[in-house]
């Protein structure tokens, strides 16, 4: 469930009242002030007009509003959040103690909370609830993959179902993943809508690149997904979900031995993380062939040749094997 | 207005096959969904959500959609233009700077935001020489209003800057301005006038201009709700200033993970232009902390 109009009021009001706007001046010329307590006390409805015109009246563009209203309703329900990343760190047990009954029956508001019917199962299964057949067999009946996929409005749900969905796939569902991704992302033959679109989009990128050595030995195909990914994350500003997309590059790496500067970009980034999440790429890549690579180009950055931002020199490095392929 | 909105919903069904039937099923007949889309007659925000639901599409990720994708006028090239010329992300600006530099003129405190970036980008690029910069944005000041808000405080901000003052009194002054900012209203020019303010303190040696740590705190709520790659790098290194200012040797973890970032997102001419600005403010050679860190770093341990 996303925010309601009953959130998008509550926020209204209480910008109101914090930017000290008395009700008779807020909705002069607006709506009657009887009207407006009765917005307020869930009674009557607010029409586009004046949530345009009140919000106008705030100052606020209609976008930030409503951003802040979703966002106080994610700082309303940060369990669900934490939640969702315990499962990604695979932290199942402090997941189960800490969530479990508190996701298990509620009623779900944030966005990413799309996943938890699988996740909650996912967790069982961990945590010895369920046997894994069950949880096979639970994923199987819950998600409807030809419809999940035949959609070309790519939204949070989508990417968070297809998340915990595809690691207990099967090999021919797993194609069909990636193309439909491929279809999305590559060919443009549907879009993407987030609640934090870049986000969104990145975790888009970051499933089809994780996906592709499985489903594909064609190297034009690959390399085209690692340039358009590497240009998305160029221009995206969400951090930390950029390490997960390169973190993928560097498996693509490991394959065709393309730009050392995917381990370097990784380095640093790993650098300045804390999360235990990143705690098995930080023991792969930081070994002595690495660091000594580090140092290396450290010093050709500070005496030596010049050279671009680390993501443009991979992109570059990526459109070598392109055009060889 | 309203019928944007709509011109967008209609966007998104007709992308994903769905019949007007169903996107209206129970919520409103077709003939009102048609009078929506023609004209600006009003719908409540209800409808709308429930329509975006009989579509599956939340009410947060339809305006994203219609604020960014389908955004094609010039407010978004400005605010592109802004936001790369502040965090000096400079590899793809020049295409908004003309863009910008093309239509604006300083009417309006809005477009003086503007002008007093092209100014600040121009001067950064070695367009302008000091000079130039000084007497075309001393004329922009001129035509600010008296109050310092969100609008007139980056063009302020950017001149006290670039011109290198060191006039206590005046960054006192703008610091109880900031201080009591909302930064919701803008969010953008509110995070580009705290970092620019505790830039300008830091390398002042200014500790103890009054604020700084206020002026932190909000920076730091407002990468709470947006969460920005170079707005994140700029609370490492404020962070690490003010562990330093208090003379606590943890601002060295702060300070590395800053390194680190501009290592990754700046090219080579920038990392050694930060290990200046690195050296002025700590007085540290980050080369050889970083030597020293990676060297040290064992996670396999």
């Amino acid at each position: 469930m996303a925010i309601t109009e009953f959130d998008v009021i509550r926020m209204l009001d209480k910008m109101r009242v914090e930017k000290n706007i008395t009700i008779i001046n807020f909705t002069n010329g607006i709506i009657s002030r009887r009207t407006y307590s009765r917005l307020i006390s869930g009674e009557a409805k607010i029409g586009l007009t004046e949530l345009l015109r009140f919000v106008d009246r705030l100052g606020v563009p209609l976008l930030e509003f409503l951003t802040l209203a979703h966002n106080t309703v994610f700082l309303e329900n940060i369990h669900e959040y934490e939640f969702q990343q315990l499962i990604y760190d695979h932290r199942f047990k402090e997941a189960y103690d800490k969530y479990y009954n508190k996701v298990k029956t509620a009623t779900l508001r944030t966005p990413f909370s799309a996943g938890f019917p699988l996740s909650i199962p996912i967790l069982e299964e961990k945590v010895g609830i369920i046997t894994r057949n069950e949880l096979i067999q639970i994923l199987h009946e819950k998600v409807d993959l030809n419809a999940l996929l035949s959609n070309n409005l790519l939204t949070d749900d989508t990417i968070e179902v297809l998340i915990y969905f595809s690691p207990f796939a099967t090999k021919k569902q797993i194609t069909l993943i990636a193309d439909y991704l491929y279809d999305v992302l590559i060919n443009a033959k549907g879009i993407i809508i987030g609640s934090n679109l870049e986000q969104c989009t990145m975790k888009t990128y970051t499933l089809l690149l994780n996906l592709l050595p499985e489903t594909t030995t064609d190297k034009k195909r690959v390399f085209e997904c690692v340039i358009k990914a590497l240009n998305f994350v160029s221009k995206a500003a969400v951090i930390p979900d950029d390490i997960d997309l390169l973190y993928e590059v560097k498996r693509i790496h490991d394959v065709y031995k393309f730009s050392d500067f995917v381990i370097l970009h990784l380095m640093s980034a790993l650098k300045c993380v804390d999360s235990p999440r990143f705690n098995k790429h930080k023991k792969e890549l930081f070994i002595e062939k690495n660091v000594t690579l580090f140092i290396n180009q450290l010093s050709i950055d500070f005496n030596g040749n010049h050279r671009k931002p680390l993501i443009q020199e991979i992109i570059e490095d990526a459109q070598k094997v392109l055009r060889s392929a | 207005m309203p019928k944007k909105y709509y011109e967008a919903l209609e966007e998104l069904r007709i992308m994903n096959n769905i019949t007007v039937s169903d996107l209206c099923d129970g919520v409103i007949d077709e003939r009102s969904y048609y009078r929506y889309l023609s004209n600006d007659r009003d719908a409540s925000l209800k409808v709308l959500m429930r329509l975006l639901e009989n579509i599956k599409i939340p009410m947060i990720s339809f305006l994203n959609y219609t604020t960014h994708s389908r955004t094609s006028d010039g407010s978004a090239d400005s605010i592109r233009f802004i936001y790369r010329a502040h965090v000096r992300k400079y590899d793809d600006i020049e295409v908004h700077y003309s863009n910008v530099k093309k239509g604006v003129r300083p009417d309006k405190p809005f477009n003086i935001v503007i002008c007093a970036y092209i100014l600040h980008y121009e001067f950064k690029i070695n367009k302008i020489t000091l000079e130039d910069y000084s007497k075309r944005s001393l004329a922009l000041l001129k035509l600010l209003p008296p109050e310092n808000d969100l609008f007139t405080l980056p063009p302020r901000l950017l001149h006290y800057f670039n011109t290198n003052q060191t006039d206590l009194t005046i960054l006192t002054e703008y610091g109880t301005s900031i201080r009591d900012l909302d930064f919701r209203l803008q969010p953008l020019f509110a995070m580009n006038i705290y970092e620019l303010y505790l830039r300008i303190a830091a390398l002042n040696h200014q500790f103890k201009v009054p604020y700084t740590f206020e002026i932190y705190d909000k920076l730091n709520t407002l990468l709470g709700y947006f969460l920005n790659r170079y707005y994140t790098v700029f609370g490492y290194v404020y962070g690490s200033y003010l562990e330093y200012s208090k003379g606590n040797k943890d601002y060295l973890k702060p300070l590395l993970k800053y390194f680190h970032s501009i290592l990754i997102l700046t090219d080579t001419r920038e990392i050694k232009e930060t290990a200046d600005f690195v050296k002025l403010v700590f007085n540290v050679n980050i080369y050889d902390l970083l030597i020293e860190d990676i060297k040290t770093t064992d996670f396999n341990r």
